[in-house]
């Protein structure tokens, strides 16, 4: 599974790529498998999270990679692998230069997309606060767009999550999507296809919702693979998934489901 | 000696007929056209910086700037509340020697008071005329020696003006892109430009290093730019259906030519 | 509803064409229009490639953030490429030239400055739908004046459309649907706040525009009275406006309806061709039941041609329903928008 983070710089993309693979991995325990550079990494951005240190702006796309296996459940089948490509904030925004045709390329190869926006930028003016959700946008449509006019067949985007980041207080449901209203354009066109959600992470350095996202994606994704995953995985993710949700009870979160299950939990 | 002409891009009060003056065998001259109207690019971000032209077909030269009208006129400067903006310049006869063009540090520092001469001169008894009475446009300028306009030291190397050593880039293998320079290497880039022999278009004063705000730009100094990079030509997204045209209808979409084929064959696929 | 397929088939692309006099509104409108359309309006949205968002989305945000309004357009008409899309289906591409005012204006036979003007008028003939750009300042100042048509040209405008209908007429294709777009709407409702106030002033404006431009009430046209604002800008000088007061009003009702009548005009284009074909279908099914059986050669020829009727048959039938679907779901989306169809209200089409 392939899941792009896209946002402004100083969004918090880093960190919440770093939060959500710590999540996922203390949720797997020893099923999940990282390389020791992608350790070192993991450890050193969420270490500067936990002292309240800057994590420093991403230079260039970094991919983080995370081997799930099977374990000792023999009907769990083969493993499965999750990368997480999280691209500069230099990209969004600044047009079509070498940095946002990478990000373009990745999107329209995604199965999940991360969209993070910070809340200081949805409470700011509102000129402002739509542009910086139209250039949020406009990729995003653009992959999604191209990702269905592909071949027909397994995989595409499945999911799109709307992250909110910094989000002081956590915000009550309809807050959340007061908040998130300039992306109503592209939830009304994408949800009758696509899954999404809505979910706001406050500053806490080690959020307890933050795997959310992630498990999301990883959950609809095994769940869209069809024979490609077994039954076991998909009972494993979904799983996680409740876990995680159960433990993030107050977290302001909404979905956007596609539209025959269109519910808010 | 070779002579020049001055020509001048601007609309009126009530009217938006832009080529106002150009010399009599440069009306329908496309090169020329094409180069103004890159420089002006529709006006865009002349309000943050004006934007100087050296451009040079192989024969003749071509240079000036495109600025806000206000910075040449008090009066004549906008219309329906929208600041108004133009273009500039001087064109030579063909076999024309670079020699003559003002060093960039003499352009810089006097352009203003000789641009609002020939835009005074040639917008003023049009300004205030409306649009049914522009017959007989453009008005046809003379051919002249350009160092009768400009200050008598024009055209003699100027300290800081470069040393003719730089070298441009050239077009050949700039692919449709730009050779950028930072703004503060700006003298250096213009004297390498006028020493070309290739046909170019440099343009002073881009705001951004952006693909789309460079195009059909050969060489340019832009302002953001802290070192000299080739910027890539604007891509072409993939498989972008073809304007319609005025031939049959439907149109289909336009397939990789045989050229790009084997390339890509020569070149394999891409890694993920 | 299940979403339709798209038409299937090539479609050429919708053409768009804005006439207007100079400082009318059209650029402005424009990027309004991708500014809001791009984020997305209900289902539906607009999509550029890279190049042209940039520069779009760049200069709509210097009007939405600073307040700078776009600068006269030059004689280079700007060309743009869109997809329109409905739920994430493309469902028409957008051919879009922004020319400046003065180009429908060439008043002058051997004006040098008309390149952009034989441009233009070759264009029209090949326009789907044209927008007729008139500027609401000069509606609101003197609605009932009689200078109205010297002032915004409206006379020149009825013109061109009419030429160009001649001229797709006498192709075999149906007139373009035709808008009439009624810019800084905001200044024709300064100071008004009661509801009956606002519905007499609109009424009075859609009688005023529809003299003023006859060939909207033409036989096979179908038009649209549309206005469109980018918010209380007020006066500006300098080209500067308060960017808290940008808020527009209805940039995508003129591009909605033009893919509708898009839908609409090539319904009835497939309808023809099914018909035709059917009626070829017919003929050489007659031809065959005279064939004697041991002209085995022109019958199995006979068999080709008429199989490959009846195919044709069903395609054109295929693509009119998936347009007739497609414009009935767009359809709602119009709804309270003054449109009409051969001078009546309406889009002339009975909902499926």
């Amino acid at each position: 599974m392939r899941v792009v983070v896209v946002g402004h710089r100083g969004s918090g993309k880093t960190a919440l790529v770093a939060q959500a693979l710590d999540g996922v991995r203390a949720l797997a325990g020893d099923r999940a498998r990282m390389s020791p550079v992608d350790r070192w990494r993991l450890h050193r951005t969420t270490a500067r999270l936990a002292a309240g240190r800057p994590i420093g702006a991403t230079r260039t796309p970094r991919v983080a990679s995370l081997a799930l296996t099977a374990g000792d459940q023999a009907s769990a089948g083969p493993g499965l692998s999750v990368t997480v490509h999280d691209h500069p904030g230099r990209a969004v925004g600044a047009g079509p230069t070498g940095l946002a045709r990478r990000l373009e390329t990745d999107l329209a190869q995604a199965d999940g997309i991360f969209m993070v926006i910070s809340q200081e930028d949805l409470m700011s003016a509102r000129s402002r606060r739509l542009s910086r959700c139209r250039s949020l946008v406009v990729p995003v449509r653009r992959a999604l767009l191209a990702a269905r006019a592909g071949p027909a067949g397994p995989g595409g985007i499945q999911s799109v999550v709307i992250v909110v980041t910094r989000a002081g207080r956590r915000p009550a449901v309809g807050e959340l999507a007061m908040l998130a209203t300039p992306f109503d354009g592209l939830e009304t066109s994408a949800s009758a296809v696509i899954a999404g959600a809505t979910v706001a992470l406050d500053d806490d350095p080690a959020p307890p919702h933050a795997a959310l996202p992630l498990l999301w994606c990883l959950d609809r994704w095994v769940s869209q693979a069809g024979g490609a995953v077994t039954a076991g995985w998909q009972a494993t993710t979904s799983a996680w998934f409740r876990a995680a949700w159960d433990a993030a009870e107050d977290t302001g979160r909404y979905a956007w489901l596609p539209y025959r299950e269109r519910r808010v939990p | 000696m070779a002579s020049w002409a001055p020509l001048l891009y601007a609309r009126t009060l009530h009217d938006d007929t832009w080529w106002r003056a150009a010399p009599h065998d440069r009306t329908q001259d496309p090169w020329l056209a094409g180069q103004v109207r890159i420089v002006v690019a529709g006006g865009h971000d002349l309000d943050r910086h004006s934007r100087f032209l050296l451009a040079h077909d192989g024969e003749s030269w071509l240079f000036g700037v495109a600025c806000l009208s206000e910075r040449l006129s008090s009066t004549m400067n906008q219309t329906g509340g929208r600041p108004t903006y133009c273009f500039v310049g001087w064109v030579s006869e063909p076999q024309a020697d670079a020699a003559a063009i003002p060093p960039w540090k003499v352009l810089t520092t006097r352009w203003v008071p000789w641009a609002a001469g020939v835009y005074d001169r040639w917008l003023a008894p049009d300004w205030a005329l409306s649009a049914s009475d522009r017959a007989g446009l453009p008005h046809l300028t003379p051919y002249a020696p350009l160092a009768g306009s400009w200050p008598a030291d024009a055209g003699q190397d100027d300290a800081g003006t470069g040393t003719g050593r730089d070298q441009l880039t050239p077009v050949s293998l700039l692919r449709h892109g730009t050779d950028a320079w930072p703004m503060s290497d700006a003298a250096r880039l213009w004297a390498a430009a006028a020493a070309s022999a290739e046909r170019i278009t440099a343009v002073f004063g881009v705001v951004r290093a952006q693909p789309q705000r460079l195009r059909g730009i050969t060489h340019a100094a832009v302002l953001e730019l802290a070192r000299r990079q080739l910027v890539p030509g604007p891509a072409e997204p993939a498989g972008q259906q073809a304007k319609a045209g005025d031939g049959p209808e439907p149109r289909s979409r336009r397939g990789p030519g045989i050229a790009q084929l084997i390339a890509s064959r020569l070149r394999g696929p891409r890694p993920r | 509803m299940t979403q339709p397929t798209a038409p299937p088939g090539p479609v050429k692309p919708l053409v768009i064409t804005m006439l207007g006099t100079s400082l009318s509104g059209k650029t402005t409108y424009l990027l309004t229009m991708y500014g809001t359309l791009s984020l997305g309006v209900g289902r539906q949205s607009l999509v550029a490639d890279p190049n042209q968002d940039y520069e779009l989305g760049e200069n709509w945000d210097r009007l939405s953030r600073e307040g700078r309004l776009p600068p006269p357009t030059a004689d280079e008409p700007h060309e743009y490429l869109f997809t329109f899309t409905h739920d994430l289906a493309p469902v028409a591409e957008l051919d879009w030239t922004d020319f400046r005012g003065g180009a429908m204006d060439a008043r002058v036979p051997d004006d040098d400055d008309s390149a952009d003007t034989a441009q233009l008028i070759a264009r029209l003939s090949r326009s789907d739908s044209i927008y007729l750009v008139l500027d609401g300042e000069h509606l609101a100042a003197s609605p009932a004046d009689d200078s109205l048509p010297a002032t915004m040209l409206t006379r020149r405008m009825t013109s061109l459309v009419r030429h160009a209908i001649r001229r797709r007429q006498a192709a075999g294709q149906a007139p373009p649907s035709l808008v009439a777009l009624i810019t800084k709407a905001d200044l024709l409702l300064q100071g008004m706040w009661e509801d009956a106030q606002i519905w007499r002033t609109m009424d009075a404006t859609t009688q005023r525009v529809r003299t003023l431009l006859p060939v909207l009430s033409e036989a096979g046209v179908r038009a649209l009275i549309c206005p469109v604002s980018v918010g209380h800008l007020g006066d500006h000088p300098g080209g500067q406006v308060n960017p808290a007061n940008i808020n527009p009003l209805w940039p995508e009702k003129p591009v909605q309806f033009s893919v509708v009548a898009h839908l609409d005009a090539e319904r009835d284009r497939r309808e023809r061709e099914r018909a035709a074909f059917g009626t070829e279908a017919g003929k050489l099914t007659v031809e065959l039941a005279r064939t004697r059986w041991l002209e085995r050669r022109r019958r199995r020829a006979l068999q080709t041609a008429r199989q490959q009727a009846l195919a044709r048959q069903r395609s054109a039938e295929q693509a009119s329903q998936a347009c007739r679907r497609w414009a009935d779901l767009l359809r709602p989306s119009l709804r309270h928008t003054p449109a009409y169809f051969g001078g009546e209200p309406g889009m002339g089409v009975e909902h499926g």
